[in-house]
């Protein structure tokens, strides 16, 4: 990875600052436990340094300047107390006894603390003459006499400064740590990232089939890349609908649009009578209305897809609906030598939705069973179109059921298509949209077309969803009605 | 009859008052939704035909206005959409009726007919309607041809009634369906025809003149013979 773009990720920046914020407060805790551990040592040594003086002015109490020497001379030959300093000397700072070279010169603080440099202490040190720093506590004694107690802060200021350095290198192996982890982070997320990159530029430049490779880990990039994928896979399906329609679309106009050319051409020919003219003129019409009605069917669809007939949507009581559609389609469907049964449930079915809408999708099952389901040559003298409504709990199932040759396998499950034709030869009448639109009506109004084989035929069912809000008022209605047969009573009846 | 086009695609328009005079109209042409809506106003017309998408002031302000305004000049909407929601707005704003383009001119020419010569409450109290010797009478619902009783069914009843009402004129299929069933939807079949074909063998079949004709590539029209055949 190129460093410039590691030093920009977003994730490389975020774990150095994660790091960062970490190392700051270990460092607060690592040195508030070193300054408070050096004075806890410190103020061991001067509890140690107190308890001496205590001792030897005891000494000095009983027995004098003599006793005095003499405990110093003992207590600086001791082995068992490494570090300790002792001093006695005469008023001229001449030194009478202790383990220390000389008096020190740096001047001690009121309460005669002073931290000095000093010569001697141990019997290896005074071999060596090795200087050392120490604390240690001053006083003049009556007699002349002045003595210092001291300890040798070498051993600590060893220990403090192996500290610092450890601190140091910590802190240099964590700043490295974490711009290694911060790295290692980066690739890791960035290569799923990128992989996702290179697929959406992939999909852009034409490849519509790629998708976002998985690592089956099950992890949140897997849950990212499943999500684009199933996404690519919807918009992928759409487009290519949508290419179809348009090829489909191209293919079915050009043969109509070709007829009117022809016909419009012919006219302009002088050997025509004016009545064939005018037959042609026609003809012409008869075939751009045809057109035009397949463009028709393709804005209903679009605009039924789009969902903007919902604004519109009011209650339609389906039983009406079904009457009406019966009444139009009786007479045609009796002229095709068929019969048309209508079965309607004995209580209301209301659905919030379009009537007109609503209508068509019914005309288009009829029309489509008049054209299909009747057999082409010889329709049976006993063929019977149902047209039923079944109500079944918060569902109204509207079916259409012709007694033709039905519709199997491939043909079933591609019938919604737009432009689908189960004759492939596209020679038999319609454009191909109509159970498209009943498709597309159905969903509009929550709910699905369902076309299933009826040996012999076919059912086209097309459920809606009720409208639960009619039925309070379906019960309103009945309490009036109730009410009005009991000659009314006192008690008033819900606001319907 | 004085038509108003209230249109901004110049050749829509001219193309609509070209066939409007045509057919015998004298017809004023604005060219924006402003100069539509002063001339609405500001004259009286027959007919006044209101595109939806208009430049300065859209078709439903028109509407709008115009009804605002106490006027009940017969309004035809024209829009390019053929969207369930916008026939339904148009007809909600006050227009009387709603053609989607691409339109037939003929389908134009029935409706602006069928809105300019509508008296409408006169039709409404007139009992008995009567085009040559065929008679339907509102109240008892009697239809009878030169006397003879004639059986029908109520929606042929319907038919008919419609058909008289709009005697002489053109009426398009789409106009049946939408007054005498009442619905707005685009057939794939010829499914009024049969309708139409079963009243004619009722009124005309056994009488010398027909009254009822099928006008090619248009619909529709119930008229009393030519004096001069």
């Amino acid at each position: 990875m190129p460093p410039i773009r590691l030093i920009r990720s977003r994730v490389f920046q975020l774990s150095l600052l994660t790091s960062a914020i970490f190392g700051i407060a270990a460092f607060a805790v690592v040195a508030t436990l070193y300054y408070s551990s050096l004075q806890a040592v410190t103020r061991q040594i001067e509890a140690t340094i107190d308890a001496e003086i205590k001792g030897l002015a005891e000494q000095y109490r009983q027995f004098g300047s003599i006793g005095l020497i003499r405990a110093v001379q003992r207590r600086a030959r001791r082995r068992s107390r490494p570090g300790a300093l002792y001093l006695v000397v005469d008023f001229e700072f001449n030194p009478l006894a202790g383990n220390v070279v000389a008096w020190p010169r740096e001047e001690p603080d009121a309460r005669r603390w002073v931290t000095f440099t000093f010569r001697g202490g141990g019997a290896e040190d005074r071999r060596t003459g090795a200087r050392g720093e120490a604390r240690g506590r001053m006083f003049g004694l009556q007699g002349g006499l002045y003595l210092l107690v001291g300890h040798d802060l070498r051993e600590q200021q060893r220990v403090t400064a192996r500290t610092r350095e450890t601190l140091i290198l910590a802190g240099i192996v964590a700043v490295l740590f974490a711009i290694a982890s911060g790295g290692l982070l980066s690739w890791l997320v960035l290569r799923r990232i990128d992989s996702i990159n290179r697929t959406s530029r992939e999909i852009v430049a034409g490849d519509l089939a790629r998708r976002v490779p998985e690592t089956g880990r099950g992890d949140e990039f897997d849950r990212l890349a499943q999500s684009l994928n199933a996404m690519l896979a919807q918009n992928e399906k759409l487009f290519l609908g949508m290419r179809e329609v348009a090829e489909n679309l191209a293919h079915d106009l050009r043969s109509p649009l070709g007829r009117v050319r022809q016909r419009l051409e012919r006219q302009l020919s002088d050997a025509l009578s004016a009545n064939e003219k005018q037959a042609l003129s026609v003809e012409a019409l008869e075939e751009t209305d045809r057109l035009l009605a397949t463009f028709n069917a393709i804005l209903s669809i679009a605009q039924a897809d789009s969902g903007a007939p919902k604004r519109s949507f009011e209650p339609v009581d389906l039983r009406t609906l079904l009457q009406d559609v019966a009444d139009l389609y009786e007479p045609l469907v009796e002229d095709a030598g068929a019969k048309l049964a209508l079965a309607l449930p004995d209580r209301p079915a209301t659905v919030r939705g379009n009537r007109d809408l609503l209508f068509q999708a019914c005309a288009n099952l009829i029309d489509n069973a008049i054209e299909y389901g009747l057999g082409v040559d010889d329709p049976p003298p006993a063929a019977t179109i149902d047209l039923k409504l079944d109500l079944d709990g918060e569902t109204a199932r509207l079916s259409v059921r012709d007694r033709g040759a039905g519709l199997h396998g491939a043909a079933l499950e591609r019938a919604r298509e737009r432009f689908y034709r189960a004759d492939a030869s596209r020679s038999t009448g319609g454009s191909g949209l109509g159970l498209s639109l009943v498709d597309a009506v159905a969903r509009l109004h929550g709910g699905a077309l369902i076309l299933a084989p009826a040996a012999p035929g076919l059912r086209a069912t097309v459920s809606l969803p009720l409208d639960k809000r009619a039925a309070p008022n379906e019960k309103a209605e009945e309490t009036l009605s109730d009410m009005a047969g009991a000659a009314a009573t006192e008690k008033g009846a819900p606001p319907g | 009859m004085k038509i108003l086009v209230i249109e901004d695609d110049s050749e829509t328009a001219d193309y609509v008052a070209k066939g409007l005079q045509e057919a015998g109209h004298a017809v004023n042409v604005a060219r924006d939704g402003r100069d539509g809506l002063v001339k609405a106003v500001g004259e009286r017309f027959d007919v006044a035909i209101v595109d939806r998408m208009l430049p300065e002031v859209d078709g439903k302000t028109i509407v709008e206005t115009v009804r605002g305004a106490g006027l009940a000049t017969p309004i035809l909407f024209l829009s390019a959409m053929g969207e369930v929601r916008h026939r339904v707005e148009g007809l909600r704003a006050g227009a009387d009726d709603y053609l989607t383009k691409p339109f037939a001119f003929s389908e134009l020419l029935a409706r602006v007919e069928a809105l300019g010569r509508r008296p409408r409450d006169a039709y409404r109290e007139e009992t008995v309607l009567r085009v040559a010797g065929l008679e339907l009478n509102r109240l008892t619902r009697d239809v009878a041809r030169d006397s003879r009783r004639i059986e029908l069914q109520p929606r042929e009843y319907r038919l008919l009634e419609y058909l008289m009402q709009h005697a002489g004129r053109v009426v398009t299929r789409t106009m049946l369906l939408e007054h005498v069933w009442d619905y707005h939807f685009d057939p794939q079949t010829n499914v009024i025809d049969v309708h139409v074909s079963r009243l004619r063998q009722k009124i005309d079949r056994e009488f010398e003149t027909p009254l009822l004709h099928t006008v090619r590539g248009a619909g529709y029209s119930l008229r009393a013979p030519d004096p001069a055949d």
